[in-house]
Parts: C-alpha cells; structure tokens; sequence
C-alpha cells in the first residue's frame, strides 16, 4: 500500500526526521489559514499517489495567503492530469543549496534490506546511473550500521556536524521502515539547507500487503485505488485491476490469469479485467463474480481454472452458486481442469448447461469470437 | 534420481489437523511420499490417515529423524513455524501459505542462511518428484498434466504450473522434479539455487523454466547459464506479456516497476543465453521436441 506524502511525512515526523513544518488541507480557505503557521514563500503540493506531481503542476510556491487559497482550491477541483485531487499538503518554503537522495527497500537478490544513497538526489532514482548510488546490505538481526551510512554518503563531501545528522537521519528511516513494515522509505529529494540543516523535502513509503493485518493504521480508503471497481474489490481482499476490453475473467491462480490475458490478446481479443481469487475461498468466488459481472464493459464471462490448492471442485461449486443467484445475461465459457476436476466438470454441465473446454486456449478464442 | 525430494524423503507436515492439510496429507501419502510425522500445538497425540501427530516439532525429531517440513500453516504463523523447524535442525522446508509479510521472509532467509538450510516458498503450490513423492498441493494423480520423466521444472506459480506440465506430457515427455519457487518478492530459494542441482540430476535431461512479470530470476537464470555453461537445454515460458505497468497483477512479485521486470527484458535476457521463450503454453512442447528431438 503506497502512502500519500503526508502520510509519509507524518510517520517521518513522528520518528524524528526532521520535515519543513506544514499542514495538509482538504478546501481552498483551510489552505490560506495553514499559511499563517508556515509563513512565506509556502508551498502548495497535490497529495497523488503517481510520481512526476512536479512536471505536471502539482507543486507550486505561492507567496500569499489568497495565492495559496487559489492553487489549492484549482488542484482540489480540477486534479491533477486526469487523477482526482483530495488533499493538498501546504509546507513552508525552504532554501535548498543540495539535494541527495536516501532510501531503504529490500534487495530480492542479496536477500537483504539495503541502504541506498545517492548525492544525486532530486531526479527520478531510475534515472541516475548505478555507479552513483551506494547500496549498503543490512543484516536484518543487527540493523542499520552507523559506518555504513558514513561510507555510503563519504563522497558527498558535508561537514562533519551534518555527515552526523544523516547517520542518525539514517537511523530513524530505518526505524520506519522496520515499525511499518514497509516495502520502500524513500527521501528524495533528502535537502541541504542553505542554512546547513538537513531536511526531508518529499516521502515515499510502501506498506508491505502481506503485512497490513499488523498495520492496521493504514486503511484501504478509496483514494488509494484509481477506481471504483478495484476499491470494491480490495475491501473483499481480490487482487482486481480494471483493463480496456470486454472480455470479464475469472481465472484461479495469478500466472494462470497472466498466460489467459496474454493468449486473449495473441488471438486478437481484449480482456476487461485482470482479477485473481486466490485459495479456497467459496465467498470470493461470489465476490469476484459480481465484481466482474458489475463492469457494463463485459460482454462474455471467461471462466478459466486448472485446480491445485484452490481446488476446481470447491471453486466451480462457489461459481456454480453465484451463477444461478446472479443470473448473468452474457455467455459463459470455462476451461475447467485439475484438482476435484470431475466434479467440477459435473456442475457445470448438468447444473448451468453448460460444456466446459478442456484446453485453455479453445475457451479464449471461443470467448472472442462470443465478445465480437 | 531426483533432487531436493524421492520416496525416502522422511517428511513432517506442519499444520496436519487442518481441513485442507488433511485432505492434502491423504493425496501426499497416495503421491508415495513419506511422511514420518505431523505438527498442530495441542493436538499431539492424535493421528491423521494414520500418521502420529505431536505438539512439537522437536517431539517428533526425537522419534526419529525428519528431512524436511512442509507447512500448511497460514501466512501469520509462518515465521514462528519456520524458526521451530530450523531451531529442531531439519535442514528442508517448504512453506506454502500466500501472504508472508516480507519482513518476516527477510528474518527466515537471514536464519535459514546460518544454519545451512533450505527454504522453499512461501506462495507456492510445492514441489514433486513425479512418481516419488509430492509435498503441498499438486494434482500428481492426474496423468495427463504430471508423469515421471526428465523434463525439470521450476516455476513462479500454481495452476500455471498444471498448465506448462500438461503441454510437456502432451508433447510425450514427462517430469522428474518440479520445484515451485512461489510468486512472492522474495522467495527462500531462487531459480538459481536450484540450476546446480538440476545440473548434477542424471534423471534430469532438460530444464523448463515458468516465469512471469517482475522480479529478476530469469535473467539471473540467463545469467547463471552464461557464466557456468549449464549443459543441458532449457526452455522457458513468461507470462504477462500484455500486463500493466506499475501494477500488482496477483502475485506480490508480479509487478513492472521502473520500466524493469518486463517480459521483453526477460525474453532478450533468455534469448541470448541461448534459451528460447514459448509464445503460449502450449509452445513449450514444441520447443522441447526442437532441442531434444
């Protein structure tokens, strides 16, 4: 689950990363009172989950109350770029002499959490050419290592006082990262003040899915989801994501979906969704069902299972269910094969009539010559 | 031959009470496999399908030794079953739940790595060595998606999984070990650990390699073959080539992110160690016939 900014921010100022002083606002006039606290010049910046805010306005340095009124109230109601703008953080404005870049996230490779950093902070971290980013592994047991962090910033050239504000800095990302279970605290651009602080001018953290039931402060809230149908789908734990075409899936298993997508698309197709309701869940099934059947994009439903641990018995039962109670109006076409296979087979031909295929790739071109 | 897992393997099933690891547990000892003991705290003393069932993993070791755990044990508890199965000395294990959270996985590896042990999983169906045994949740009882054979196959899926083998059966070949390496960012036991061992089996002559969107263990296979000639041939498939960038299709490895963990990256990183990439499921059969004939 990716956090907003402000959200990021927060958790950093709770932990004692320092962050410019502000305050996150949800209408224009609540935007030019924040002003009074942070002075000027301020700056306005639209709370979006999608990165690039910068280029495409999102962020704005306004010198008056009324000035910061009229930029919050234009993002608030016209977003930003075609993505709704709820919220729009309003932080004072700082003197920014240098700018680096510092985040942890785990490496799948060396198996580890690692320190990132870099002096070239401020730009897209993809864009920055790997000689320069240090990247220190972290022993999960011991932690975050203060010499690390000294080797990893050395080339940066700071005055001692702030190499030790960026040890201890380092420290306390590592702190969020572990307390959260995050998947990715990221600060960049990390700012050299002209002043000589150091400060934290943007936040990136990444809440690891699989951890949200011990993280129950961050709530699946529908400006997390880019639209209706994936929000629906994540309150009933469906992995959903919404595509352009008309065909609706319903596949078991997220590299069986994968392949089914590919093949929908090789054979001149176009699938409406991409949607996996994983394990052996007989509720799912209906959930799932409907979530796919709600889309008026859909005009054939894609059945495609080959059982393991969700067994195609025990899911083609929940579907069977689902099928006679929702009672779609579109055709069905299934592959059905695997693991409580017979059966399976058995509920959809003698309980919806209908023949289901045996090779995946019969089913997909018969559900696009059905969608045309 | 075989690897990792045979008929011999003395198994303990982690979990063995459950309504689904007893449904599985009856297919496993149907599958030949050898499991020796089962594990639910409270539930020691009791037996499922004949098997002795005890409170503690260590309780079971003392009856006898124990060569590797398979877990059917939910993603919450899966770091504190694993600890106990390493802290009783059992150098294999194979955790099957979905949905570890990652900072737990990067506990396990760190522990695991010390004592020398090898973890499969998690998010995976299992593994198999067809006609020997099977631990997790895989059909091994229908013979036209697993036969033994000498095709090796490691993957990032489940029912993708049944999909690719039933293609290799149909195109007459069968399997000898499969191992699911799970569809989770950081699995215990990456392709890679595994292409040695495929190297060593005599039963093995060729590799199949099921890939999807995100992560790097198929370039790091590409690699791998690169840089120590593996000998035999391999093949391989990826899915999501029509996926989305940016977003999580499924699995939580199954992502495109900073333009990296495409299938095109994969298929060029593939291709020029000298595997070729099957277009559809289906087309790994014929690319087996092209390279063993």
């Amino acid at each position: 689950m990716k956090l907003m900014e402000y959200e990021g921010k927060q958790l950093f100022r709770e932990a004692g990363i320092p962050v410019p002083g502000g305050a996150v606002a949800q209408g224009g006039s609540e935007a030019g009172k924040i002003t009074a606290e942070t002075g000027f010049p301020a700056v306005v910046k639209a709370q979006v989950l999608s990165g690039g805010r910068g280029k495409r306005g999102g962020i704005k340095v306004v010198n008056s109350a009324s000035e910061a009124e009229a930029m919050a109230s234009t993002l608030l109601r016209e977003g930003l770029t075609g993505e709704k703008v709820e919220r729009v953080l309003i932080e004072q404005g700082v003197n920014i002499a240098r700018e680096f870049y510092m985040a942890i996230t785990v490496d799948a490779g060396i198996g580890t959490p690692v320190l990132m950093a870099s002096a070239e902070g401020g730009v897209e971290i993809e864009s920055v050419s790997e000689e320069k980013i240090a990247i220190k592994p972290i022993n999960i047991f011991i932690g975050l290592q203060a010499f690390d962090v000294r080797a990893a910033v050395k080339s940066w050239g700071l005055e001692e006082p702030q190499v030790k504000e960026i040890i201890a800095i380092a420290a306390k990302l590592y702190d969020v990262y572990k307390s959260y279970d995050a998947d990715l605290v990221e600060i960049n651009p990390l700012g050299l003040t002209e002043e000589g602080s150091i400060v934290a001018l943007d936040a990136k953290v990444i809440i690891n899915d699989n951890a949200l039931y011990r993280q129950q402060q961050f709530q699946k809230t529908r400006d997390r989801y880019d639209n209706d149908l994936e929000y629906r789908a994540a309150e009933h734990n469906l992995n959903y994501v919404k595509l352009d075409g008309n065909i609706g899936l319903l596949c078991t298993g997220a590299g069986l979906t994968l392949a089914t997508l590919d093949l929908i698309i090789d054979n001149g197709g176009r699938a409406a969704n991409f949607m996996e309701s994983g394990g052996a869940n007989y509720t799912n099934t209906f959930h799932g069902l409907a979530l796919v059947l709600s889309d008026p994009d859909v005009r054939v439903l894609l059945i495609n299972t080959f059982g393991l641990v969700s067994r195609a018995d025990v899911i083609c039962r929940g579907l069977g269910d689902a099928i006679k109670e929702l009672k779609p109006a579109i055709p069905i076409v299934a592959s059905i094969r695997g693991t409580g296979e017979e059966e399976a087979r058995r509920i959809f031909r003698e309980e919806l009539k209908i023949e289901p295929f045996h090779r995946m790739e019969d089913a997909v071109k018969e559900a696009i010559k059905l969608a045309r | 031959m075989s690897i990792i897992l045979d008929g011999n393997t003395k198994i303990l099933v982690q979990g063995i009470t459950g309504k689904e690891s007893s449904f599985w547990t009856e297919k496993m000892l149907q599958s030949g496999t050898n499991i020796a003991a089962g594990v639910t705290p409270g539930k020691g003393g009791s037996e499922v399908h004949g098997v002795p069932v005890y409170d503690l993993v260590e309780e079971a070791v003392a009856e006898g030794p124990i060569d590797m755990a398979v877990l059917y044990v939910p993603a919450r508890f899966t770091r504190d079953a694993l600890f106990e199965v390493l802290a009783a000395g059992i150098k294999k294990a194979v955790a099957l739940a979905d949905g570890v959270p990652v900072y737990d996985m990067l506990e396990i590896k760190e522990l695991a790595k010390k004592n020398g042990a090898m973890i499969i999983g998690p998010n995976t169906p299992g593994m198999a060595t067809i006609g020997e045994a099977m631990v997790g949740f895989i059909p091994v009882w229908l013979s036209d998606v697993y036969r033994p054979g000498s095709v090796g196959l490691i993957t990032r899926s489940g029912t993708l999984t049944n999909e690719i083998s039933s293609h290799i059966i149909e195109a007459g070949y069968g399997i000898s070990t499969l191992v699911g390496c799970g569809g989770d960012s950081l699995p215990g036991t990456r392709f890679t650990d595994l292409m040695p061992l495929f190297a060593e089996d005599e039963q093995t002559e060729a590799l199949v390699i099921v890939g999807e969107i995100g992560g790097s263990m198929e370039e790091e296979v590409a690699e791998f073959v690169k840089g120590t000639g593996f000998a035999k041939p391999v093949v391989a498939y990826v899915a999501g080539r029509t996926a989305p960038k940016g977003k999580r299709m499924g699995h939580a490895g199954a992502i495109i992110s900073r333009g990296k963990g495409t299938v095109e990256g994969k298929r060029q990183a593939l291709e020029s160690a000298g595997i070729p990439v099957a277009a559809t499921p289906a087309e790994v059969g014929s690319l087996l016939h092209k390279r063993l004939g």
